[in-house]
């Protein structure tokens, strides 16, 4: 199987379980939603899966074009975008997107890059320092940031948080041009981004509800 | 094919590097706070001697303590900056463990240098020292600077992990650091000294192994400081 | 109980020993009876020390919760035999150099060790996530070990040596302790180290339980 494979993750801070237990996994072309009331563990579950977090106990595994191992290996294949996954303020678009495309050893494909920022009407931002953006441009941005590799599995948590209305139609469009070819994982608690989603893993449901 | 993985490593930390430079650069944590607290040390020192002559230990010894601790402030940016902003997360995501490593300790060691470049002459206006020996100071602070940059880079990224880190820092620098610290007072005090330094030679070779030992080990403990794996 | 049979049998003789048997030193007097307590003592600190280390490196390899434990266990039995190496040495040093401290290289290095173990502790205590504690302390008891090695070669240099053994053994004879000596000394040698071992499987126990009453499973 091609994508994320989660096996019997459980995390705990001090003493204190935050889940235990959960597997699951998200194959290329599928979407899985994180679901669950705040303090769940949905970021932290989405960071395990992404390599950022250790699991106290199980293991977090990714596998693309045959070969598996721990998520970070992939750097290549994973995009992210979390709350938790800031990007630098000094350093406009332009040089972010350069920086991270040099560090990953990744050829950069500045055509779809520009194309996204197009959809994203960010096109006049390009070399505007990130500092000087709105947080809704901002997280607009990490959008574009987390797409621009064009990862085979794409990492959202809460993806249209600070968005206006036109901004999570574009997410919306986005991510359903997507579906059939990533492997797509989104922690949310909006109703709307669980829609994209064929499958639901729940966190914290009973004690919660 | 090893030339590839040099090649890689090589932008892989130049990426870094770079990005650190750019940041620098344009907001200037780092230099300025940096450069100000040594200027500023030197005087209160130059002033408060009010012209009295000092012995070459003396004068070696009070320039590499401003030195130690204006390392202390700004070459624990590195990382403590990174964690601060949330970007500590970007750079696991997209950078390889041993990249980061090595292009945090060459911005450092940039950062350092260009710290130690203006001061050192104000060192030899203010205290009235007369350096005999630049070549041996020069090759001594380049050295020196090299393990202090590497230990620092290591340590900061422990440190931005954990609360307290400003007080925090020093503390488990000096420990780390203190091989070095000593060994350049010796080593400057020589080059102030009339006598040649070069023959003895023995603190220029313990001061490029302690680099050494500290930019080979260090990215082999960084690994584990880095990655959450 | 064999166990505990022999740790009383050697600190019940160490005791007896030190303070009757043994004769008075050649030169430093009455005065050298405390190398049956200080020496055995730092003996001990490096023997917790190199406890602790091994245990770090567990930790990395295995990220293992009971390695950190037994790691920090040992780091702080460590620490405190290191605090009684330095005050009997202090006590050795008011008597036969009338000071209490000299820079004599034992001293600064003794004491970096002890800053470098408090700063572990620091460390420790400032790391409120404790996936990431094990590993930052144990990456830090591992750096501060592989300084060691600059230290011993560079102190030496920088401050001047009036520690017993250098100075007794400058003749080259290399004979430090009469046979009297020797006997009691290498029972405090052992006494101390069966002492130790039996602090560090009780702490080992007493930190168990009080982890378990936290809730962790080790």
């Amino acid at each position: 199987m091609e994508g994320l494979i989660l096996e019997n993750v459980g995390k705990r801070f001090g003493p204190r379980p935050i889940f235990s237990g959960i597997s699951f996994s998200v194959s290329q072309g599928e979407a899985v939603c994180l679901w669950g009331p705040n303090g769940a563990g949905k970021s932290t579950l989405l960071k395990i899966a992404a390599g950022l977090a250790r699991p106290s106990s199980g293991s977090a595994t990714c596998s693309f074009g045959g070969r598996s191992g721990k998520p970070l290996e992939f750097r290549n294949s994973i995009g992210v975008c979390a709350p938790d996954v800031s990007l630098y303020d000094e350093l406009s678009p332009e040089e972010n997107l350069d920086f991270m495309s040099r560090a990953r050893g990744a050829k950069r494909d500045k055509a779809y890059e520009r194309e996204l920022m197009e959809s994203f009407s960010l096109e006049s931002f390009a070399n505007a320092p990130l500092g000087t953006f709105s947080s809704g441009m901002r997280q607009r941005f990490k959008l574009i940031a987390a797409l621009a590799h064009r990862p085979r599995a794409l990492l959202l948590d809460e993806p249209s948080s600070f968005m206006d209305e036109a901004g999570r139609a574009r997410v919306e469009s986005i991510v359903a041009s997507l579906k059939g070819s990533t492997a797509l994982l989104v922690a949310t608690n909006d109703p709307a981004e669980r829609a994209w989603c064929g499958s639901t893993v729940s966190l914290g449901g009973d004690k919660f509800c | 094919m090893p030339a590839r993985l040099i090649m890689d490593f090589i932008s892989g930390a130049w990426a870094v590097m770079k990005k650190d430079a750019l940041e620098e650069y344009r907001a200037r944590y780092a230099f300025n706070t940096t450069l100000l607290f040594c200027v500023t040390c030197l005087v209160m020192v130059s002033y408060s001697l009010g012209g009295a002559v000092t012995d070459p230990m003396l004068q070696s010894a009070m320039l590499w303590v401003i030195l130690f601790f204006s390392a202390m402030t700004g070459l624990s940016r590195a990382f403590i900056k990174e964690e601060d902003r949330g970007t500590m997360n970007t750079l696991r995501l997209c950078c390889r463990a041993d990249h980061v490593f090595y292009g945090k300790t060459a911005m450092n060691f940039l950062l350092m240098s260009s710290v130690i470049v203006i001061v050192a002459p104000l060192f030899i206006i203010l205290l009235n020292v007369n350096m005999r020996h630049v070549g041996y100071f020069a090759l001594t602070t380049a050295l020196a600077t090299v393990g202090l940059s590497a230990v620092s880079a290591l340590l900061s990224a422990i440190v931005a992990q954990a609360r307290a880190r400003g007080m925090l820092f020093p503390v488990l620098a000096f420990p780390a650091l203190m091989p070095v610290f000593l060994t350049a007072v010796r080593a400057t005090g020589m080059s102030l000294a009339e006598a040649a330094p070069w023959t003895g030679g023995g603190e220029l070779v313990f001061l490029a192994a302690y680099a050494v030992a500290a930019t080979v080990g260090g990215g082999f403990l960084f690994e584990y400081v880095f990655s959450e794996q | 109980m064999l166990f505990l049979a022999a740790l009383f049998g050697f600190m019940a003789w160490t005791l007896y020993g030190a303070l009757v048997v043994a004769p008075p030193a050649h030169v430093l007097g009455e005065t050298a009876r405390v190398i049956y307590f200080h020496v055995p003592v730092a003996w001990v600190a490096v023997l917790a020390f190199t406890m602790s280390l091994w245990n770090s490196v567990v930790v990395l390899r295995r990220h293992s919760y009971e390695a950190d434990m037994k790691a920090e266990v040992s780091a702080r039995m460590g620490l405190w035999f290191c605090v009684l190496a330095t005050i009997s040495g202090a006590f050795f040093a008011k008597s036969a150099w009338n000071m209490y401290w000299n820079w004599d290289p034992r001293q600064v290095s003794i004491t970096v060790l002890l800053l470098v173990y408090m700063a572990y502790f620091g460390l420790r205590s400032a790391t409120p996530d404790f996936d990431r504690r094990i590993r930052l302390a144990a990456v830090y008891a591992i750096l501060a070990f592989a300084v060691m090695p600059f230290l011993v070669f560079v102190i030496p240099r920088v401050y001047m040596s009036l520690h017993p053994d250098t100075i007794i053994n400058a003749d080259g004879q290399g004979k430090l302790l009469d046979d009297k000596m020797r006997l009691v000394f290498w029972c405090a040698a052992a006494g101390y180290t069966f002492l130790y071992l039996k602090l560090y499987n009780l702490s080992v126990r007493v930190e168990r339980i009080a982890r378990r009453k936290e809730g962790w499973d080790v």
